[in-house]
């Protein structure tokens, strides 16, 4: 029994860290309508500028955390509110998932822009009353530290604080009547606006105060602990529903515990110790997706409204006079086909290989148009199936000696099965629900299919041998076949796309998007849809896996991580989630970006500048839903045929004939 | 004020609307719009489907902006107002349709009213008097708002006002979804509170019955005020209207 | 065969959440081409019955037939093809979409179709058939004039009116709908009114109405079922069910303006 009490106290501390950003989680999200996927991230810069301060330039435990916490943290939420959270609908849960999403891949890869790269540990620590280093008292067996004592204490002020603030006081009230609807709230009197940024406030606070508190915990100081950190808690925090913060606190505790027991009773060697215990939180994360169906209600309540909110304005495509649309698409054709003739004439090698990349992205991007675009639902593992069709040809090849672009075909099915599998896990989840589980197949695959060295090589990847496409002689790298192969799978898949978005399935997750419930209800079978739908977006995706491996000439698993499959979805958001273009757009801009950028100095070059350039692009989202392109294209179509044709009629103006019978 | 405001004198205004146009982005909804509300006055608002009582309403209450024009409210320009200080001068808006948070609960929804409404000292008392008044609140005090049938949900709306009753109330769509039964008891509410000195504007399909109730008629057809004046006018107005909208329609084809 | 013309039975239908008993022992038949109203007071039970009937929710105790098949385990998908229609008490349409686009996704719906193959081989433009169909829809509703309109921009009322459609373009052998005059005027009642006996008369689709106002369904039913506390009180023609003492009293209060 001691041996057991030896095991599990350790995990005390951690569990209370995980409960302390579990509980933050909660409370942010029943206060401000947002799961904060960027918590974890927010933490880290805090601990981050914290430890830089004392460190590096000598400041006082004090002086560095009233500026890192007590300042930054309030105006950092503050800021989110202001320019990002409050543009969005309280019915968009999407916009919100998409914002959090983008903070969390911009804010770590933006410090080192801001900061340069630092090379820092976490020894420094501020906990209050307690020192780390003096064992208190023992308890069975176990000598109780000032970390235990801390940790314990501060996660119980904490969970009592935040539970009076959210459960009994007015403030609280006010916060979640304002989550469900800003203007409803604003009817009994509630300045909304004031009460929901009061909650970002508290929130980051509680993040940059987390941070601080927990970077000594983990001894190493990495954006990785903090992300591990906060898919912990996420998990704790999906067990309670995103509701009830003792129950997110006390299963953050458990897991804590369980992770510690059972690395103590189990060999290091064993497959489960380093397969099982690593992975938990994922597990937990899954199964309470799978058979809590509290999880499955999450988003459906919406602001009853919300009908006060005009119509979108159309698409840029579909505004434009007849004459203007005219122009704008020969205008297209020409400079598709100036492109295509430059790129098998004057555009150099390094050229020719950026937009190459850039259109192998476009199309494992269009998958995100699909499920994202079209039927308006999250997922966060589009860069996994990517990976998995590349990985699958790529071991073909090695192997069987099968030509690679015969095994794409072979990868992107593989693909497009493992999506038909999690569509069918996750048949029953919506909005946040369905990015979670994603997120933990990500997660899933990256510790598991990703990490095993038979199959990609391990970290360095499987670089491609040129006999894999066959020995035609049309298939040397200087050629124009990569060109010719990426430019026609990328037009199929548009194609794919366009009919798809434009018959009846299309027209059908549009409609599911506003009702699921009357969909049902007129006899369309909903989870067939999205089964259809997940598949075609997994092999488009697996087939833009395999492009970027050929383009590459090299298979790695860092490039089809999780993160690149936030990164994705923020880039197609960025420019336009409901149009092909917008996927296009994304992929080549982000090749060409990157490119540019290696142009500059170091220390702002490499993927960092470029996902973080994209990833606020993405915060745009929350003003112009449509995308930011997408909006100024439209600003432009208008711009040009006032100057143009000066006329103006047939554009909405005068609702009255609408509405009027008759 | 025996007879509840017939009168259109100045200074008994309590709320007036001047030229007041709105939108919602780039579609118009209502085109110079006036009329005014007499101190403890009824005025009931009537219209075909789409003419703009919703939007009118809305402005009124700051969840919709007027694009030109005035509103003033007991003394104060609340044209470019927001919501929530219009509604803390004593303006309250019953919704159309539903208009309670769902997640919250019974008890919670009335007490998030009530603590900004009356303060925090008279809520026991409040919230007592609501249960009183409409028992089957009482009964699902714990029961999360969105679980209550539409009526229900209806009726926790209504007994936000009807317990507190504020200077101005704009309600939009009075007996939508409520049984007859109960619309009686909500016609008597009403009755009640503005013999206490609350004005109205009242929203309703069942236009005999409104003109009833009102002092005042405001007919509205296509986001313009086509009728204003004693109520007894009013049932004609409107039937020329839809007698002008038939032929319209007749002669289209 | 004295039962083949019964299309829709409830037999002993009972549903509680948690402790609130919301239906209790509910029977009642509807024929086919029959129309039958369903009254009660708030919370009567009448918009869970009609869940249960649907598949949205399912019921804990009793049965359920349609068309003399049982209804138990089937998902609302596969209920709504065996012939039910229904509109909605909290409006339920396809934000961001056009109203033609509605009566579209339901025309399909109801051939049954939605083959992602087909769209790839891009054979799902709108044939002229299926047009004709939509406009027919709209005309009978009408709402013409609002085919192009975004349903955002649309209020309560308009909203009512495009889920009758939606729902009637579907075709049902039997149409629920839950206070479809909710928020509409007197001509439009009337219009709805007219429109159901329509699609009764014409088509032989049967009606189950819930509805508060009175004049509407004494116009359009032929038999009116009264619900009060999740029980059948009250079950006959709509004149002889309303001068009943106990429904006088639970529904229409002391004054009774029916
Ligand atoms: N999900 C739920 N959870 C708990 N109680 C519920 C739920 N849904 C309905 N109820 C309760 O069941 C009863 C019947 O509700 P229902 O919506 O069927 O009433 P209704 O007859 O349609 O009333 P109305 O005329 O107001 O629409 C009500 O008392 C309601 O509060
Ligand atoms: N959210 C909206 N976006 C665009 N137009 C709207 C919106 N809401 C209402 N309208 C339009 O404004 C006009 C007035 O609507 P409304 O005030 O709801 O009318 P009523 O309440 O009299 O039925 C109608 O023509 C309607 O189409
Ligand atoms: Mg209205
Ligand atoms: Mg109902």
């Amino acid at each position: 029994m001691e041996h057991f009490f030896g095991f599990a106290f350790p995990g005390i501390p951690y569990g209370c860290s995980y409960a302390i950003v579990a509980v933050s989680l909660v409370l942010t999200y029943q206060a401000t309508g947002v799961f904060n996927f960027a918590f974890g991230a927010q933490a880290f810069a805090s601990a981050f500028v914290f430890t830089l301060l004392t460190q590096n330039h000598g400041w006082s435990g004090f002086a560095a955390f009233l500026v890192s916490v007590v300042v930054m943290g309030p105006a950092v939420g503050f800021a989110f509110d202001r320019l990002l959270f409050r543009h969005i609908p309280n019915s968009n849960g999407t916009a919100k998932l998409v914002c959090s999403l983008s903070l969390l891949v911009g804010i770590p890869s933006l410090l080192p822009v801001i900061f340069g790269q630092q090379k820092l540990d976490a020894t420094a620590t501020i906990f209050p009353f307690f020192n780390p280093n003096v064992v208190y008292f023992t308890l069975i067996g176990t000598p109780i530290n000032g970390i235990y004592l801390s940790t314990f204490s501060v996660t119980a002020v904490v969970l009592v604080a935040l539970t009076a603030l959210l459960r009994y006081t007015n403030l609280g009230l006010q916060m979640r009547g304002a989550v469900e609807s800003r203007r409803l709230v604003q009817l009994d009197g509630v300045n909304a606006n004031g009460v929901v940024a009061l909650a970002w406030v508290v929130s980051s606070f509680m993040a940059g105060l987390a941070g601080v508190l927990l970077a000594p915990v983990f001894g190493a100081f990495t954006a990785d602990n903090f992300a591990a950190l906060t898919v912990t808690a996420i998990a704790a925090a999906v067990c309670a529903l995103m509701r009830s913060l003792p129950i997110a606190a006390g299963v953050a505790v458990l897991i804590g515990v369980a992770t510690t027991t059972l690395q103590g009773y189990l060999s290091p060697n064993s497959i489960i110790y380093s397969a099982v215990v690593p992975a938990l939180p994922f597990l937990v994360i899954v199964g309470a997706l799978l058979f809590l169906p509290g999880m499955r209600a999450l988003e459906s309540s919406r602001d009853p409204l919300a009908t006060i909110d005009p119509p979108p304005p159309p698409t840029a495509a579909g505004a434009r006079a007849p004459k203007m649309d005219r122009i704008v698409r020969t205008s297209w054709w020409v400079l598709l086909a100036v492109f295509f003739a430059s790129m098998l004439t004057w555009i150099p090698v390094t050229w020719e290989s950026v937009f190459n990349y850039g259109m192998a992205l476009s199309t494992v991007l269009l998958s995100v148009t699909l499920i994202t675009g079209m039927a308006g639902q999250l997922s966060l593992c589009q860069g996994t199936f990517a990976g998995i069709s590349a990985f699958t040809a790529a071991q073909m090849a090695n192997h069987l000696g099968l030509n690679m672009l015969l095994g794409g075909l072979f990868g992107a099915a593989l693909a497009a099965v493992v999506a038909v599998v999690l569509a069918l896990l996750s048949l029953r989840l919506r909005g946040l629900g369905l990015a979670l589980m994603t997120l933990a197949a990500a997660l899933l695959f990256d510790s598991t299919f990703f990490s095993a060295v038979s199959i990609t090589a391990g970290v360095e990847g499987v670089s491609l041998q040129s006999k894999w496409l066959g020995t035609s002689a049309f298939f040397n790298f200087d050629g124009h076949a990569l060109f010719l192969l990426g430019i026609s799978v990328l037009a199929v898949c548009v194609f794919v796309v366009l009919l798809v978005r434009k018959g009846t399935v299309g027209r059908n997750l549009a409609a599911m998007r506003g009702s699921e419930t009357a969909v049902a209800g007129l006899g369309i079978n909903l989870s067939r849809q999205r089964i259809m739908v997940f598949a075609l977006s997994g092999a488009i995706a697996g087939l833009g896996g395999v492009l970027v491996t050929i383009q590459q000439q090299l298979a790695s698993p860092s490039d089809w991580n999780y993160q690149y499959s936030l990164v994705f979805v923020v880039l197609v958001v960025t420019t336009s989630v409901s149009t092909v273009e917008g996927a296009i757009q994304a992929g080549i801009g982000f090749a060409v970006i990157q490119q540019l950028l290696t142009y500059i100095p170091s220390r702002f070059g490499g993927p960092s500048l470029t996902i973080v350039l994209f990833a606020f692009g993405a915060l745009t989202y929350a003003a112009h839903p449509e995308g930011v392109l997408e909006y100024q294209k439209r600003r432009s179509t208008l711009y040009f045929e006032k100057l143009f044709f000066r006329q103006n009629e047939g554009k909405p103006s005068d609702v009255s004939t609408t509405g009027a019978h008759g | 004020m025996t007879s509840p405001g017939t009168s259109t004198f100045e200074g008994g205004d309590v709320l007036s609307l001047e030229n007041v146009c709105a939108a919602y982005g780039p579609y118009r909804a209502l085109f110079d719009v006036s009329f005014r509300v007499p101190a403890g006055g009824i005025v009931a608002l009537v219209g075909s489907n789409g003419a703009g009582k919703s939007t009118v309403a809305r402005t009124v209450t700051g969840l919709v902006t007027a694009t030109s024009g005035r509103i003033v409210f007991s003394g104060h320009d609340v044209t470019t107002m927001p919501a929530f200080r219009i509604a803390r001068l004593g303006m309250a808006h019953v919704v159309e349709g539903r208009g309670v948070f769902s997640s919250l609960t019974v008890e919670e929804n009335l007490t998030l009213a009530f603590r900004q409404r009356a303060g925090r000292k008279l809520l026991a008392g409040n919230l007592e008097r609501a249960y009183t008044a409409f028992p089957i609140l009482g009964e699902r005090r714990r029961q999360m708002a969105g679980n209550l049938s539409g009526g229900q949900q209806r009726l926790l709306s209504l007994a936000k006002v009807l317990v507190v009753p504020p200077h101005v109330l704009v309600a939009d769509e009075l007996s939508l979804g409520l049984a007859p039964v109960v619309v009686d008891t909500v016609y008597e509410g009403l009755r009640e509170i503005n013999r206490n000195g609350t004005a109205l504007i009242v929203v309703e399909q069942q236009v005999s019955r409104v003109l009833q109730l009102a002092g005042w008629a405001v007919v509205l057809d296509r986001g313009a005020v086509a009728y204003e004046g004693e109520p007894a006018g009013a049932g004609e107005a409107v039937e020329a209207i839809m007698s002008q909208r038939e032929e319209a329609a007749s002669s289209h084809i | 065969m004295g039962s083949a013309a019964v299309l829709l039975s409830l037999e002993n239908v009972s549903k509680a959440f948690g402790g609130i008993v919301a239906v209790q022992d509910v029977s009642f038949t509807v024929d086919t081409g029959e129309s039958v109203g369903l009254v009660g007071p708030n919370g009567a039970g009448k918009t869970t019955l009609f869940n249960c009937v649907c598949g949205q929710l399912r019921q804990d105790a009793g049965a359920i037939t349609f068309g003399g098949r049982s209804l138990a385990g089937l998902p609302t998908f596969k209920r709504a093809r065996l012939g039910i229609g229904r509109t909605y008490q909290k409006v339920e349409v396809f934000t961001d979409m056009t109203v033609r686009d509605h009566l579209m996704v339901a025309e399909r719906a109801r051939r049954g179709e939605g083959r992602l193959w087909k769209d790839l081989l891009n054979m799902s433009a709108p044939t002229s058939s299926e047009v004709r169909q939509v406009e027919a829809t709209l005309e009978l509703v009408g709402i013409t004039h609002l085919a192009e309109v975004s349903v955002n921009s649309l209020g309560l009322g308009l909203c009512r009116l495009v889920e009758l459609a939606r729902a009637l373009a579907a075709e049902p052998k039997i149409l629920l709908a839950d206070e479809p005059s909710s928020g509409l005027d007197l001509h439009e009642t009337a219009e709805v009114a007219a429109v159901l006996r329509t699609v009764q008369r014409e088509r032989g689709t049967a009606v189950l109405l819930v509805e508060h106002d009175l004049t509407m369904v004494s116009d359009v039913v032929d038999r009116t079922v009264v619900m009060d506390l999740g029980k059948v009180l009250a079950d006959g023609p709509f004149t002889e069910v309303m001068a009943n003492p106990t429904v006088r009293q639970a529904y229409l209060g002391q004054v009774g303006t029916a």
